[in-house]
């Protein structure tokens, strides 16, 4: 697999060890909710049956001593391992961000205008391709996802300013 | 009438709108089914579930494209084709890869539609004597059989299944009534639908890990010609035995209520077992392609059976089809051999019908399909987010689903890097609900003893082999050790 590379060289951003705790301790908080949650709408054998809570109860107590054992196992493994290099962060990020504000955008401007800006704005940022082609090709998934879905498929997606204005 | 010149065209073109719903992630062969079923209200009954049908034969196909190319499963019962699958796109063995899954695809479904055929009767007879708690037996060896084959680490294994289970319950609880880990937050109460997770966990945290290798775009080359299809058939009838194992587990599983997916899983890990080299799994061998795509497709076509014969789907997308056969004004029951024999057997010709042409297109268009692959990644990364932002909100038509997957991306991100285990995450929390259900019923039966799932010898015996693959890691630790003296 890719981890087992050496990035000796490239600074580490994390630490295996300490994302696995963090996961462990993500797992025991959820369990630790479920199973809060389940006891509180009743976990036990009511008049007709077992209650809500009875099945996710047990699934919350197994996740939380599943979990345990993996926290121990984190802790107890050796810190050198890196979860991921400072450059890698900065290449997932470039992704991971700029789709964060596109989701944000399709709220207000629709999915269609959305997409159209999101790959246009990627193509020309990260692949250093022309605005032109950047432009077009962006245009063409758009169009194409248009015809796909509110003509041939009749699933309507989200609709911002633009459409309404067009009449859709 | 299956055979008219008009049904034979719904075929093809339910086929090929089949693979492209199986290639992109997102749209899956039960919302692609879903989305298209009214469009099938004019047709005739005939007419209308050979299209969705075949529509679900080129998922189950498209489904292991872009499993051995990407390494992202189209659909859910194509995750373990990536195992191998992958690993020989890698080594640019794409077209054997490929060929292999597609003739498997074939052999597992045509081996279901021959049991279709002659067995129902018989099998129908046999799963109706199962009740809640050989159901729940049935699960309960499907998820311990998580545990008993992965190669990963086994407590991280039942920490990701848990949680699929916790994502499953959350919503109503669809017993009493009552709204379970919603903590009064509106969007939560219909539930966690398994798509969103899907297209989270494998598309968004496939694009992130890809990212993070630096723009290299790891999808593979995937030609395919005449001589590489010979070629690879010349090979595939020395697999016969795990042919044969496969398309039974297959079977088995589609009729119960397992699902291809879990299916697709077991029919991996039995073929791992029982191999010579069982450590050229992982690393791109052929059988490792060939179990797994012909046990998804013998499930995913027995999954009709009990839906025929009893009303009961064996899977998702045999769901959506049932809803098509009340709308069509069809009972499904045994009745449905007796007074609509034109439909059953209509249906049943355009399955042997449908896997052979449906093998042909997806041979013929694999090549389309791979110039895909000549796209530079910046241009794919945006566009697959699109397409899963896309599928994610088509589920529900809600935004909310769609910051969901952004979630389920990065869990799927720091998961695939801890080698948390992301199948039984998402089995669980598909077949939570079913697996909560037969067990509470089970109780409820008994009264609250857990000895109803040892209580005859058919649950017994299921329920003692779940157990087994459960301990499986201690068992085989034990017996290593005792060797070892």
């Amino acid at each position: 697999m890719q981890q087992e590379t050496p990035e000796a060289e490239e600074a580490s951003a994390a630490s295996k060890r300490t994302l696995e705790i963090v996961t462990a301790v993500f797992f025991l908080l959820v369990g630790s909710v479920v199973m809060w949650d389940s006891s509180r709408i009743g976990a036990g054998w009511g008049s007709e049956g077992p209650q809500s809570g009875y099945f996710p109860f047990y699934i919350g107590l197994l996740m939380n001593v599943a979990s345990a054992v993996n926290l121990l196992l984190a802790l107890k493994s050796s810190k050198a391992e890196s979860f991921v290099s400072k450059p890698a962060v900065k290449l997932v990020l470039a992704i991971f961000l700029p789709c964060l504000v596109y989701v944000g955008a399709m709220q207000w401007l629709g999915l269609y205008m959305a997409s159209l800006i999101f790959i246009a704005v990627f193509m020309r940022w990260q692949g250093r391709f022309s605005v032109l082609k950047s432009g077009l090709t962006s245009l063409v998934v758009v169009v194409v996802l248009f015809v796909m879905f509110e003509i041939w498929f009749k699933v309507p997606l989200i609709k911002g300013p633009l459409e309404a204005a067009l009449g859709y | 009438m299956a055979l008219s010149p008009a049904n034979i065209a719904l075929m093809l073109l339910g086929i090929v709108l089949g693979i492209l719903i199986g290639v992109l992630p997102g749209l899956g062969g039960a919302n692609g089914v879903a989305i298209l079923l009214p469009l099938t209200f004019s047709m005739s009954p005939v007419s209308g579930i050979i299209l969705l049908s075949c529509i679900y034969w080129g998922a189950l196909f498209g489904g292991a494209i872009t499993s051995i190319l990407f390494n992202i499963p189209g659909e859910p019962w194509s995750v373990a084709t990536t195992f191998d699958g992958y690993p020989m796109a890698q080594q640019g063995h794409a077209g054997q890869a490929l060929t292999a899954a597609f003739t498997s695809s074939f052999v597992g479904a045509f081996v279901a539609v021959l049991m279709i055929t002659f067995l129902a009767p018989l099998v129908a007879k046999f799963a109706l004597k199962f009740g809640p708690p050989e159901f729940f037996a049935v699960q309960l060896l499907t998820f311990c059989s998580f545990v008993g084959m992965s190669k990963g680490a086994p407590w991280k294994t039942l920490a990701a299944m848990f949680l699929g289970f916790t994502l499953a319950a959350i919503g109503m609880d669809n017993v009493t009534g009552q709204l379970r880990l919603t903590f009064g937050f509106e969007p939560m109460m219909k539930g966690f639908d398994f798509l969103i997770a899907v297209i989270g966990l494998f598309g968004i945290g496939e694009i992130l890990l890809t990212m993070e290798e630096g723009l290299a775009f790891k999808g593979k080359d995937g030609k395919i010609n005449a001589k590489v299809v010979l070629e690879t058939w010349k090979k595939l009838p020395s697999y016969w035995l795990s042919y044969i194992r496969s398309a039974a587990v297959g079977c088995w599983m589609g009729i119960t209520p397992g699902g291809a997916t879990p299916a697709s899983f077991m029919a991996y890990g039995i073929a791992k077992r029982f191999s010579k080299t069982p450590g050229n799994f992982g690393k791109g061998d052929i059988e490792g392609v060939i179990a797994p795509e012909t046990a998804a497709h013998a499930a995913g076509t027995a999954a009709l059976l009990p839906m025929l014969t009893l009303g009961i789907p064996g899977s998702p997308t045999a769901a959506v089809l049932l809803g098509g056969l009340l709308v069509w004004g069809l009972q499904p029951g045994p009745l449905l051999f007796v007074e609509q024999k034109d439909f059953v057997w209509g249906l049943i010709a355009s399955m042997y019908l449908g896997n052979i042409a449906g093998l042909i297109v997806v041979l013929l268009t694999v090549p389309w399909f791979a110039a895909i692959l000549r796209i530079p990644f910046s241009i794919i990364a945006p566009v697959i987010l699109v397409i899963c932002a896309v599928g994610a909100y088509t589920v529900h038509s809600s935004m909310f689903d769609v910051w969901l997957m952004m979630g389920f991306g990065v869990m799927g991100y720091v998961f695939k890097k801890l080698d948390y285990p992301l199948a039984p995450l998402v089995l669980a929390l598909v077949l939570g609900d079913m697996a909560e259900n037969a067990f509470r019923q089970s109780l409820l039966g008994s009264s609250g003893s857990m000895l109803v799932f040892v209580s005859n010898p058919l649950v017994a015996s299921i329920t003692t082999l779940a157990l087994v693959m459960l301990f499986w890691p201690l068992i085989s630790a034990v017996v290593k050790r005792l060797k070892a003296r």
